[in-house]
């Protein structure tokens, strides 16, 4: 085959329909600082790829830009001494042969044809590990002014891994991600809290994903023609290509990511939701579950269009995953999500339906507001787990939204909250820890779970209408800006006392102290009840004659202890039940350790609960959130019972072979 | 001869339903131990909390999840509550059947305390050492299944199998260790009923008997056998359909749920009985007592 002819015919054809492909996305969403145009070739028996990219990158800082350094994910699969696989290893990951991928870098040029490979050298900013060549830096011939851009051809070969960490193949599956060479982002001073400019392009480490600026993509693929392709943005074109091959062509803008699919295999299942474009690519014998990831994606766009904005991409692609390859599944890339189910999963499973709505809920975060995922994971995975939680508890039911099997139900929402107080060590790690630092084998529980459970609390202390309300001006102020952490807790803090100034005056500034930059824990114990006749209505018994007092009244001291066995300072409430029916709501400001309310009433304490409406998620346990005078033994006798019996069945089933 | 043996079974379990309320009581007072057992703990660990009233209702996650926070783990407890009963169960159920088999086979007119009691320690000792064959054989025939389908798969070129593929083979090698250790324990089953009948010493003699004789009167032994099976699996899904719309919230919900179960454990011990009594009928019939074959 004549490469160079046949690389000649794709650019000629993506110069051509790059014009008409502009004009259906509508005006420009984002800055669009780095704009690629790439030209790939896959060799599925080798698994390799052979690719050839233009990329233009705008200095739009104030700065003076001497080299530009780009990230080569995919040598993070080239040994075992790489970082990815350094910090895989603490957590007991093994490397093998079938895993390595790599990419080379084999030419740089600018658009004058000066060559620059000479003067490429891997930079290791995070860990200075020799070993590890995902961050490549090309010094510019000229430096770069303010306002100027650069535009420079590259060519890179490179080979896929076979999938175990999202990007790779199995057998003919091919799910390529971080697969070319990728501009870091210049932050100027003042940006994300920076005080002066500079390049922001981590190392590849295996807690962290990717960080990377917005433009425009236009990639055209040539495989063998059986391939059925998925990948971000839309198809513009198709050509047959020499040797049995095609050509397929895709436009995205206002993205920061390109990733694509390949199988012989998929059955493609169209849908389609307000001028949206969905394609399902599902594996064949999994085509009966294509329903279950369409309803649980047009859910989670009227869902979210609704909260935060429209969704303003034309399309949406969703991959389930070959078998074997669910290393590729549950991952989020601009207008591409990776799903996954297995064979045969009952409709009370909701696995299926809750994994596309976590990966759509990213496209909202991740793919538009675009926070930096390599240093502030929890900014768009505790987000994306929050709203997870929403969506699937008000489509299918709060009470049994993930799983609805009989007499096993389980809610999502509470699922998330039970992924962080199940933790080992909820103490372990600040959810505002810088994310690549982290060496805490439960980070992952930190970053999604308590994230959300913490954003799930501010909803139950501000309200649902309030939190919506900063929510939704957050994600418009910031979407495709690279917010950092700290521009959330200031629109919480700006929005919240205007909201809510009955109680939130103040700001928020004391709770995300405490929950999002410190490890503090919160668990509520009501410690004591306890009731006593009162003296004086002992005397009145004793004394028959007394005038003064109500015959038959009597009076009872109370006592109700509530304390806080973390250290959290977090407001909240406590109901008290009496025993002729009476009921307080006492409020307490959550500011010492513990607080003693004494009553004097015709009755007795029956019972007392702090928090009783569950606002304080974060709460470690709520079995002790309350107690009862009169316990009933029925709740345990019930439930042993029930696993008494179970049990009694199964084993009887057993000994009747015995 | 499958008829006769269908008919003298009913007939053993009306005549010795004394025999049925005796393996029930066993399994019963394994039951109701670990309720009591899991009862206590969760009790301990819960008492005077408004949270667990829920329970009553059913299982629910963040309940059950948060119990772990007060020394609860409801995971841990059942599966321990397992490990502890099962083996018990079936250890009663072995002794136990020496005094049944022994009842039966004698015909004795009504059930004599004392000699059933002596039959069970009588044979406890060749009843043991039949169940650790049976399990031994049990293994082989799982090993067995598990290693031919792993020579079978990729000699049939079927690699690298798909998910339908996985299910498919799991239920087929599910099936075929299901069907092996049903064929090995109707062999222990007719050891037993040698044992008792032909006073034989060896537990191994008579496992070999049992097997021969499975494997020369397949239709009989294993139709009873089958029967007895399809009995239990109906019983248990009429327990289960008839148990859904019940509700433990009260004293008398937990009863109600209670009574269903122990109807349904008893029933099942009618049909124990009922096996015993058509697998006797079939040896008898197969190799009457004192003809030198035993």
């Amino acid at each position: 085959m004549n490469h160079l002819g046949s690389s000649l015919r794709i650019w000629i054809l993506l110069v051509l329909v790059l014009g008409e492909a502009s004009a259906a996305w509508g005006s420009a969403l984002s800055e669009r600082r780095a704009n690629y145009t790439i030209a790939v070739r896959l060799d599925p028996s080798t698994q390799q790829l052979d690719g050839h990219q233009l990329i233009c990158w705008q200095n739009l800082s104030p700065d003076t830009i001497e080299a530009l350094p780009f990230h080569l994910y995919l040598n993070a699969f080239r040994s075992e001494r790489s970082t990815f696989y350094r910090g895989a290893r603490a957590r007991a990951r093994s490397f093998s042969p079938e895993e390595a991928g790599w990419i080379d870098l084999t030419a740089v040029t600018t658009a004058e044809g000066v060559d620059l490979t000479p003067g490429m050298a891997f930079v290791r900013p995070d860990d200075a590990n020799e070993h590890d060549s995902t961050v490549i830096e090309i010094p510019l011939l000229h430096p770069l002014l303010p306002g100027d851009s650069v535009t420079l051809s590259m060519r890179f070969r490179a080979r896929l891994p076979r999938v175990k960490v999202r990007t790779g193949y199995v057998g003919d599956f091919f799910m390529v991600a971080q697969w070319f060479p990728k501009i870091g982002v210049y932050e100027p001073a003042g940006m994300r809290g920076r005080r002066e400019g500079g390049w922001n392009c981590h190392q590849f480490h295996r807690a962290t994903e990717f960080y990377a600026d917005f433009g425009v993509y236009t990639v055209a693929i040539t495989l063998p023609e059986q391939f059925v392709v998925g990948a971000t943005g839309v198809q513009i074109a198709e050509s047959s290509a020499e040797d049995s091959l095609k050509t397929l062509t895709f436009h995205a803008e206002d993205v920061h990511d390109f990733a694509w699919t390949a199988s012989p295999h998929f059955v493609v299942v169209p849908a389609a939701w307000r001028g949206v474009d969905i394609r399902i690519l599902m594996q064949p014998q999994r085509l009966a579950q294509a329903t279950r990831y369409r309803d649980a994606a047009i859910a989670s766009l009227q869902y979210l269009d609704a909260h935060l904005g429209p969704y303003p991409y034309p399309s949406l692609t969703i991959v389930d995953p070959s078998y074997r390859g669910f290393g590729a599944g549950g991952m989020e890339y601009p207008t591409l999500i990776t799903t996954g189910t297995v064979w045969g999963m009952p409709k009370g499973a909701r696995f299926p339906e809750e994994v596309t709505v976590h990966e759509f809920a990213h496209q909202y975060w991740y793919a538009m507001v675009a926070s930096n995922e390599v240093e502030e994971a929890w900014l768009d995975e505790g987000l994306s787990t929050y709203y997870t939680g929403r969506i699937m508890d008000e489509t299918y039911g709060a009470a049994h939204s993930l799983i609805d099997l009989g007499v096993i139900r389980a809610g999502r929402g509470e699922r998330t909250r039970t992924g962080y107080t199940q933790m080992d060590d909820p103490r372990s790690t600040p959810i505002a820890a810088t994310t690549w630092e982290i060496n805490d084998p439960e980070f992952g529980r930190v970053i999604y779970y308590k994230t959300a459970t913490m954003f799930a609390t501010l909803e139950g202390m501000i309200g649902r209408a309030a939190m919506d309300s900063v929510m939704r001006s957050f994600f418009r102020r910031w979407r495709f800006r690279h917010p950092a952490g700290e521009d959330l807790v200031a629109a919480f803090n700006e929005l919240v006392p205007r909201l809510r100034p009955d109680r939130f005056g103040a700001g928020l500034g004391w709770f995300f102290d405490q929950v999002l930059y410190d490890t503090v824990t919160c668990d509520y114990e009501v410690a004591e009840i306890s009731s006593s006749p009162a003296e004086d209505a002992r005397m009145a018994e004793r004394s028959a004659a007394r005038p003064d007092t109500v015959p038959g009244l009597h009076l009872y001291s109370s006592t109700v202890t509530v304390r806080q066995l973390g250290a959290a300072r977090i407001p909240t409430s406590i109901r008290i039940c009496f025993e002729d029916g009476q009921e307080l709501l006492e409020e307490w400001d959550g500011r010492s350790s513990s607080v003693v309310l004494r009553y004097r009433r015709g009755a007795r304490v029956l019972s007392a609960e702090v928090d009783p409406e569950r606002v304080v998620l974060l709460d470690l346990n709520l079995i002790n959130n309350s107690r009862t005078a009169r316990p009933s033994d029925i709740p345990a006798w019930s439930v042993a019972t029930r696993l008494a019996l179970m049990l009694q069945t199964v084993i009887q089933l057993l000994s009747l072979w015995s | 001869m499958i008829r006769q043996g269908l008919t003298d079974g009913w007939r053993t379990a009306r005549s010795f339903w004394a025999l049925a309320v005796v393996l029930y009581m066993g399994n019963l007072s394994i039951s109701a131990g670990i309720a009591w057992a899991v009862a206590w703990l969760l009790d301990a660990a819960s008492g005077s909390s408004l949270a667990v009233g829920v329970l009553t209702e059913g299982y629910n996650y963040t309940v059950i999840s948060d119990l772990r926070q007060e020394g609860f783990d409801y995971g841990r407890t059942a599966m321990g509550a397992f490990l502890v009963a099962a083996p018990l169960s079936v250890l009663l159920n072995t002794l136990l059947s020496g005094g049944i088999i022994a009842t039966v086979l004698r015909q004795a007119s009504g059930l004599k305390v004392w000699n059933f009691v002596a039959a069970a320690v009588a044979y406890a000792g060749r009843f043991l050492r039949l169940l650790l064959l049976g399990l031994l054989l049990l293994l082989g025939v799982a090993g067995g299944v598990a290693l031919l389908l792993v020579v079978l798969v990729p000699a049939a070129g079927w690699g690298p199998v798909t998910e339908k593929g996985v299910v498919a083979i799991a239920a087929a090698g599910a099936f075929m260790v299901l069907f092996g250790g049903t064929v090995v324990w109707t062999a222990v089953e007719y050891a037993r009923l040698w044992v008792v009948r032909d006073s034989i010493s060896s537990a191994r003699r008579a496992l070999l008997k049992g097997l021969r004789l499975v494997g020369t009167h397949p239709l009989a032994t294993m139709t009873l056998q089958l029967t007895s099976v399809a009995l239990v699996a109906g019983s248990v899904m009429i327990q289960l359909l008839l148990g859904a719309p019940l509700r433990m919230e009260s004293v008398g919900g937990i009863l109600a749920v209670a009574a269903l179960h122990q109807g349904a454990v008893l029933a099942r011990s009618f049909v124990r009985l009922w096996l015993i009594g058509s697998q006797s009928s079939v040896l008898n019939a197969v190799s009457p007592a004192g003809d030198g074959t035993g």
